[in-house]
């Protein structure tokens, strides 16, 4: 897969958070890439790193956040920096013009007390761009036609005057204002009614088709992943466990987690007997040693207690860190 | 409970039944605006017989959560009755209003909200013990470990002295759930009861429902927006569908979800993401006719859907009402594509339906 162009790499990513109990290990041994033009879903539960990678790429963890090691490399027209080095103030045109984000909870990520134009044009601000009144609302009208919102109408609008769809559209376009080439979608559809969430699901796939942009989608849904992703790295307790493309993940998982996730959502079409996951995620403070996903893993061995696992190679383009995917394989009941 | 002659005919009596049941709220926006009435509920009608699972869904807004309200005892219907064993709830004396309490127990969405967080989980569960004088107080501690091991909250001796913040989501809604249990109800309105857990930790506590469902034998209102998990929650009862503040279809779970006949649920169905690339990828969703929601305080004319039907029939659907109707022994809907204004069912339109 060489020549796949990477457009971010991710490599040997550890991020913790201060507390007063200890170090929470939000991200550890972190290595992955986004190849350019891919939509990569990021999979897990609440807690299990997710976001924090986000936050990481974007540079914006809060401040108890540190990252102890690790790179963030963007690369574009053959220029490669490392987003963990960049100034504030470099960063700060870096952010949007290149990477953008469309955050979770769409009603909460608005100033509420300015028009959307104005945030369109605090968005240029900020980011060190200066262009002409004309422009930006040519740049911006052309973008509320895309996701099929009033431009008039909503320019003129603050946030509350917009019902919950059409704030996350307005998200959406506000996010590809500056034509990022990178855009990561937090829970895009999370507190949206079904066929709001249809909708935006209908956008993001458009933005998908016509744009030629790399999308991080992190989600705890697995159907907004099956959806969109082309492939899907499935996170538990911070670090990767498994990697592969959608089909892989979906019809042939082989870690236990994953798996387990898989077979405990029910579909409305198909009728399927469904496992329950036992246990709970472990305290990120006190991980236990080895395979964090040992207590709650009935495929569990003696080595799995003991070291952690390294994502091991399935086929191209799969991987999965568990000591036992051969023998799960093996014991094709299970 | 004996069953109740009808014509002859032995017919039980639901445990919950709601009669024409509206529910309005008085709001008032701003300071000089005038107070207005807000029907979130209107002319709804449902039972559900003993020991049986009624799923009720829709999304946010449509009246799901005030339904399970008033079923819980906590709203008062504005018209209408409600209805448990054949009495009117708010017309019951203080005996068997204590009884209806003791037998209809809530379970919120919100583990992380409804337990009192300065209580041990043993304090939680004693309280309602002592106070329904459901065990001697010598006796009290034994009961509330059988009831934590009921919810697989293992070992209980541990579990029962710690407080809601050393407990997970999922043991949190297990704790609520055993305070449910204290009473020995007969029925369980479950208000999206894994809407707020993690993925993996859903489907435990939904299997803990089911299972005192098949054992117990307890009734549930199942709320929830996720048409997956009402079906797999409901396969063996029934599903009502609600749009703004009206059942618009009702009938046994396997035959709403899997052969829906109102347009609305159709277009749920049709717009579910699914946790399986093949099948979601091939979705398609008609076209709406509007993607907003109606408010409630300006509802639609006629059909409360017609703003947004794909099958919105001009001139009907805009200027009458439509009733929830049989179409069969089993099934209803309200929508004119199945009636006419008669109320009699047209023909040929259920062909290959149940």
């Amino acid at each position: 897969m060489s020549e796949l162009h990477k457009i971010l790499k991710i490599e040997n990513l550890n991020v913790v958070y201060k507390t007063r109990r200890g170090d929470v290990k939000a991200v550890r041994n972190v290595n992955l890439d986004l190849i350019k033009g891919e939509t990569l879903a990021v999979m897990g539960e609440s807690g299990s790193g997710k976001t924090t990678l986000a936050m990481t790429i974007l540079r914006l963890l809060p401040d108890a956040a540190r990252v102890l090691t690790g790179k963030v490399i963007y690369s574009n027209n053959g220029k490669e920096v490392d987003l963990l080095k960049l100034d504030d103030n470099a960063m700060r045109k870096f952010r949007w013009k290149e990477i953008a984000m469309v955050f979770q909870a769409a009603q909460n990520a608005f100033n509420p007390l300015i028009t959307i134009w104005e945030h369109v044009k605090d968005t240029y601000r900020d980011h060190g761009i200066k262009v002409s009144k004309n422009e930006m609302l040519s740049k911006v009208e052309k973008l509320m036609e895309f996701v099929q919102l009033d431009s008039k109408r909503v320019l003129n609008s603050y946030p509350h005057e917009l019902s919950g769809g059409m704030k996350q559209r307005t998200l959406i376009a506000l996010a590809l204002l500056l034509d990022p080439k990178v855009l990561i979608l937090d829970e895009p559809t999370t507190a949206l009614d079904i066929l709001t969430q249809r909708n935006i699901l209908e956008l993001l796939k458009s933005i998908k088709k016509n744009l030629s942009l790399s999308m991080i989608l992190i989600s705890h849904d697995l159907a907004i992943a099956a959806e969109l992703a082309d492939r899907i790295v499935t996170f538990y307790a911070g670090a990767m466990v498994e990697l592969g493309n959608v089909n892989d993940i979906f019809y042939d998982p082989k870690h236990p987690y994953t798996q387990g996730l898989i077979r405990s959502v029910p579909t409305v079409s198909k009728e399927k007997q469904l496992y329950s996951i036992p246990g709970s995620p472990p305290d990120l403070v006190n991980l236990p040693d080895g395979c964090k996903f040992a207590p709650r893993c009935k495929f569990v061995a003696e080595k799995c207690r003991k070291e952690e696992p390294r994502l091991d190679y399935v086929k191209e383009g799969h991987y999965v860190a568990c000591y036992r995917w051969r023998d799960i394989e093996n014991d094709s009941d299970n | 409970m004996l069953p109740a002659t009808d014509g002859g005919i032995l017919k039980m009596t639901p445990i919950i039944e709601l009669k024409h049941i509206g529910k309005s709220f008085i709001v008032k926006r701003g300071i000089f605006s005038e107070k207005r009435e807000v029907k979130i509920l209107d002319d709804v009608n449902l039972a559900v017989e003993e020991g049986e699972v009624l799923a009720l869904v829709g999304e946010s807004g449509c009246g799901k959560t005030t339904t399970a309200k008033i079923i819980a005892g906590i709203h008062k219907p504005t018209k209408g009755e409600f209805l448990y064993r054949g009495k009117n709830v708010w017309k019951m004396n203080k005996e068997e209003f204590v009884r209806y309490r003791r037998a209809v127990q809530l379970i919120h969405q919100d583990p992380y909200a409804s337990l009192n967080p300065t209580m041990r989980v043993f304090d939680t569960i004693k309280a309602p013990l002592l106070r329904h004088k459901i065990v001697e107080k010598k006796k009290v501690y034994d009961k509330v470990l059988e009831l934590l091991e009921m919810v697989d909250l293992n070992p209980p001796e541990e579990y029962a002295f710690k407080y809601p913040h050393q407990l997970s989501g999922g043991e949190r809604q297990r704790v609520t759930i055993a305070r449910a249990l204290t009473v020995g109800p007969e029925f369980i309105v479950a208000d999206e009861p894994v809407s707020m857990l993690d993925v993996s930790i859903r489907l435990s506590i939904i299997e803990l429902l089911k299972d005192l469902r098949e054992k117990m034998g307890v009734g549930f209102l199942f709320v929830t927006h996720d048409l997956a998990m009402a079906k797999y929650f409901a396969l063996e009862g029934k599903t009502a569908v609600m749009y703004l503040g009206k059942v618009v279809e009702y009938g046994n779970t396997r035959d709403v979800i899997d052969n829906p006949l109102h347009p609305y649920t159709q277009v749920l169905l049709k717009a579910i993401p699914e946790a399986d690339p093949e099948v979601t990828r091939k979705k398609e969703m008609p076209k709406l006719r509007s993607l907003d929601v109606p408010s409630f305080l300006n509802l639609p004319t006629g059909c409360r859907f017609h703003t947004r039907c794909p099958l919105y029939m001009e001139g009907l659907c805009n200027k009458k009402e439509p009733k929830l109707r049989e179409v069969s022994s089993t099934r209803k809907v309200s929508c004119w594509l199945y009636h006419d204004e008669e109320g009699n069912v047209k023909e040929g339109v259920l062909k290959g339906v149940v």
